[in-house]
């Protein structure tokens, strides 16, 4: 069979866009290892102090990035914490309870919130401080808590709609063999619909994660600082990758100090991926018990 | 059992009408069936045959735009059941309808999980069946769909990989777990090779014993085959029902069809 030229020009462009995934991916991870794996060690992480004393946060550390992990890690923590239940919740009712016109309404806050720039979503929170201190709180300051809270409210729409999308995903097929077996509707959901949609909300989860851990606007207005040491606590001063690698680029004064900024990313990569992994395997336990027999 | 009782139809059929959007799918339908056998509904594909099946146990109305006039009678385990009531008849919650009649679809359906779980989810969640019961209650079934010996040793496997009748014969026994009185089979072999069609067909002729089978066939040679009892559908509308299709042939049931297609 023969192809015309413009199905010829279509396949070649397609194939090409194809390839480009791929290669920008390993391009890019490419750098950032070769230029961050190097300068990878315990110096990187923990400076001149013992990494024991340092884990336990016996003494400070002053110029290693141990405290920026800790830091992410608990600001992507809290952030899930605070963002999980209402995302998933407000997608499965966006998708199984709400009437048609609660979807529009519903549907257009979600799409108007997935489109609020984070730096918003950050001078709303240094806003709400302010306005804390001015009226019921006077010591109210930034911090930690804060910075999650703001964090959570800029993946809740990417939640909400990866769920609302799973779940609309479910088969109706799937639907009617529940309901025939006589589940009824919230029973169905909870035994069948949620977990068939589980993978797909994982998809968002992951998404979720992944803009929490590298955001930078946000927390730059709610606590984030480049020397705070091990957080201290939920309203404490908190430090994080994200931030540190924006704070070397800017202000570096030597190529050692670059190089740091390139530890810095690879480490964040790392701390995304092991978040990724542990929520894949809790996804994977759960599965395993819903689909056996127990 | 005494003659009157055993004269009752197990599903009376009245003024039933159901429309989509206003779009009116079966127009009018009144029939009886009586007990013992195999009752089926044959006609063109899109007559309205699976709609029909579905307003026996309600499914119409999980999907939008339903509207569902006329009524349906039951007969289960010797009591009469309204599955539409009137005002002042007593009603059966649908959940509880749905588990005392069965239902198998033209494609499997299978859960996507394993294949003990299929059969041991609906039976804790749906009916809230004890879990010491459960091992034996799903054994029970698995052998009534004769399928037991095919998965016995494979009960965690997911019910995915089983073959299409194997997935069939799993959605029956799913139903049958249930312990229901009546089973509603849609197309149940339409989507099976010969050998594994046939096996079902012979699963259905035992099982017609001892619970009243209510099946949508596409095929007119299986509608002689298994049918006691053969309702013939046509643009939403019931054109003939037949009480005894003993000695008769393909090309007589052709007829019917051009008959009914001749005379809208
Ligand atoms: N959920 C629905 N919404 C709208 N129309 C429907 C729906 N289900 C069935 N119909 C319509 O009803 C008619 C009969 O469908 P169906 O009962 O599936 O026929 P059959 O099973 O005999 O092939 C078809 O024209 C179909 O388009
Ligand atoms: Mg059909």
């Amino acid at each position: 069979m023969k192809h015309s030229i413009p199905f010829l020009c279509f396949r070649l462009l397609t194939g090409f866009s194809a390839a480009l995934v791929p290669t920008m991916v390993c391009v890019l991870m490419g750098y950032l290892l070769m230029r961050g794996v190097p300068v990878m060690g315990k110096e990187l992480l923990f400076g001149s102090t013992p990494p024991l004393d340092a884990v336990f946060g016996r003494a400070p550390v002053w110029d290693g990035l141990w405290p920026a992990c800790v830091g992410t890690f608990w600001l992507v923590v809290l952030t899930m914490l605070l963002a999980l239940f209402p995302g998933t919740g407000c997608g499965i009712f966006l998708a199984e309870l709400a009437s048609p016109l609660q979807k529009k309404i519903l549907g257009a806050a979600v799409d108007m919130l997935a489109g609020m720039p984070s730096i918003v979503m950050g001078l709303f929170g240094f806003m709400l401080i302010l306005l804390l201190r001015h009226t019921i709180l006077p010591d109210a300051n930034t911090g930690l808590l804060l910075a999650a809270g703001c964090l959570a409210l800029l993946v809740l729409p990417v939640l909400a709609a990866s769920t609302r999308e799973a779940m609309n995903a479910v088969p109706r097929s799937l639907r009617l063999a529940a309901a025939a077996s006589g589940f009824s509707r919230s029973q169905a959901l909870f035994h069948l619909f949620l977990p068939a949609a589980a993978k797909g909300i994982l998809g968002g989860v992951v998404l979720a994660v992944g803009r929490a851990a590298e955001d930078t606007a946000v927390i730059l207005f709610t606590g984030v600082v480049a020397n705070a040491g091990l957080p201290a606590g939920l309203f404490g001063k908190f430090e994080a990758l994200s931030f540190d690698i924006y704070y070397v680029s800017s202000q570096y004064q030597n190529q050692q100090e670059l190089l740091h900024g390139f530890g810095a990313a690879a480490l964040l990569l790392g701390i995304s991926c092991l978040l990724l992994a542990i929520a894949r395997l809790l996804e994977g336990s759960f599965r395993r018990k819903w689909q056996g027999k127990a | 059992m005494d003659k009157l009782h055993s004269l009752r139809p197990v599903l009376s059929v009245g003024g039933l009408s159901v429309s989509f959007f206003q779009h009116t799918v079966i127009h009018n339908v009144t029939m009886d069936v009586p007990k013992g056998g195999i009752a089926v509904i044959v006609g063109r594909s899109g007559s309205g045959k699976t709609t029909l099946l579905r307003a026996i146990n309600r499914l119409n109305e999980e999907m939008p735009g339903c509207r569902t006039e006329g009524q349906v009678n039951l007969l289960l385990d010797g009591e009469s059941v309204a599955v539409y009531p009137g005002r002042g008849e007593r009603s059966i919650p649908v959940a509880e309808l749905r588990r005392r009649v069965g239902m198998v679809f033209q494609t499997p359906q299978v859960f996507p999980v394993s294949v003990y779980r299929n059969l041991a989810m609906p039976l804790s969640v749906a009916m809230g069946c004890p879990r010491s019961e459960l091992d034996d209650r799903v054994q029970d079934a698995l052998r009534q769909a004769d399928l037991w010996n095919e998965v016995s040793d494979r009960l965690e496997m997911p019910a995915e990989r089983l073959s299409g009748g194997q997935q069939q014969r799993l959605c029956l026994a799913r139903a049958l777990a249930l312990r229901p009185d009546m089973l509603l089979l849609d197309e149940p072999t339409a989507s099976l090779d010969v050998r594994a069609a046939r096996h079902v067909e012979e699963l259905l002729m035992s099982l017609s014993e001892r619970l009243s089978v209510i099946m949508v066939s596409h095929g007119l040679a299986q509608s002689l085959r298994l049918a006691s009892f053969l309702a013939v559908m046509e643009s939403g509308t019931l054109v003939r029902t037949l009480d005894e299709v003993a000695g008769m042939e393909e090309k007589d049931l052709e007829k019917m069809f051009e008959g009914a297609q001749m005379h809208p």
